[in-house]
């Protein structure tokens, strides 16, 4: 990171989950990447706003304790995570599809 | 609903309002709506070109709040014997309401923090003031607004503290929010302006231009004071600044503007107008 950044930390990624009635179960929409988990419920709810959700809630992926398998990516059935910003990351079909279409 | 809140609520359209009232609450719908539109515009050129992915996409869905916002204000400015046509897309730069942060583009990402934080709390502070508004169409859409209000401040609160954990990030906050903290303060108007007693009078907001101004500062106090920014510190009544907000002959009251500032910029009133798009205007 070049000295005079302004900006220090590295982004932790947050996986979303959200649910349209009291009812349901909570399901995996997708994931976030944010310094804080402040801005990652922000980038969360600004994201993923395809329903009108009841509830929607984030946790740091790496809160997760994993069972079974221990191998990289980790996702919870999503897309995979996104990456620095490039195109490619735009493609994913589960991804940003909910912000990016509306 | 009980007696009470019939009665507090007095006035279901702008032709119930006592002559007195009504057109400066014309008038404050429109410098709200003008903000709302303009800040709009602001957050939009950041979509792309933000620092994350997600800050951008986050400028988008602003933006889109606020163009709503903006649009509802519009619209019940009818009532007030306005033509939103007129006022969406045939102004002159001259009879914006907006406030002069809004004149031209943030240069820097720390200035859109700035109308993010400090402008955008400033009007939310503003509309909350008409939660409980006797004037019933208001009253139904405040909370609403607010609700995705809630989210624009912790975007800029989560995204100031970012800034200010390097000196350098810091000293760009300092630089941003120096002008824009003192036009917040101006914005909310002299305490004594008549305009906003004629209208806490009659119910139409719950306080004046002082206690709106103490209201911004317990919100925007703790974030910018725990960015290390010298602008607001707590003390036993509350926050406060140490920032002098005048007014002298550089306001106009009923427009919450700078009177030395000309209005939008070129390339803004073309944008926010719909210039380009004109032959295709449909209401």
């Amino acid at each position: 990171m070049r000295r005079d950044n302004p900006i220090e930390g590295v982004d932790r990624v947050y996986e979303v989950f959200a649910r349209k009635d009291r009812a349901d179960r909570f399901e995996h929409v997708g994931t976030v990447q944010a310094p804080s988990a402040e801005l990652a419920r922000v980038y969360a709810w600004q994201t993923y706003d395809e329903a009108k959700w009841f509830e929607m809630a984030v946790a740091p992926r790496d809160a997760f304790y994993r069972v079974n398998r221990d191998e990289a990516p980790f996702t919870l059935g999503g897309p995979p995570p996104v990456g620095e910003g490039s195109v490619a990351d735009f493609d994913t079909p589960a991804g940003y599809g909910g912000a990016l279409a509306r | 609903m009980s007696d009470v809140d019939t009665a507090a609520r007095a006035f279901k359209a702008a032709e119930d309002l006592p002559g007195a009232v009504r057109e400066p609450m014309g008038e404050l719908l429109l410098v709200l709506a003008d903000n709302k539109r303009l800040l709009g515009m602001r957050y939009s050129d950041w979509i792309l070109g933000a620092p994350a992915l997600e800050a951008g996409i986050a400028c988008s869905a602003m933006a889109q709040d606020e163009w709503g916002h903006g649009r509802i204000v519009y619209a019940m400015l009818r009532d007030f014997g306005y033509d939103p046509h007129h006022l969406e897309h045939e102004r002159d730069a001259s009879e914006y309401r907006s406030s002069e942060l809004l004149d031209r583009p943030a240069e820097g990402w720390p200035d859109l923090l700035a109308l993010n934080l400090l402008l955008d709390t400033a009007l939310s502070v503003q509309f909350e003031a008409m939660a409980e508004s006797s004037f019933e169409p208001v009253h139904y859409k405040v909370q609403k607004l607010l609700d995705e209000e809630r989210f624009h401040f912790e975007h800029a609160r989560g995204w100031t503290a970012r800034l200010a954990t390097t000196p350098q990030g810091r000293r760009s906050l300092e630089r941003a929010f120096a002008p824009a903290w003192r036009a917040c303060l101006r914005w909310f108007g002299p305490s004594d302006d008549p305009v906003d007693a004629a209208l806490e009078g009659a119910g139409i907001i719950d306080a004046g231009p002082d206690l709106l101004r103490a209201r911004w500062l317990s919100r925007v106090g703790p974030v910018v004071s725990g960015a290390g920014l010298e602008l607001a510190e707590e003390t036993g009544v509350g926050w406060t600044t140490h920032v002098d907000a005048t007014w002298d002959d550089d306001w106009k009251p009923g427009w919450r503007r700078s009177a030395e500032a000309d209005g939008p910029d070129e390339d803004t009133l073309r944008r926010v107008r719909g210039d380009k798009n004109r032959p295709l205007l449909m209401d």
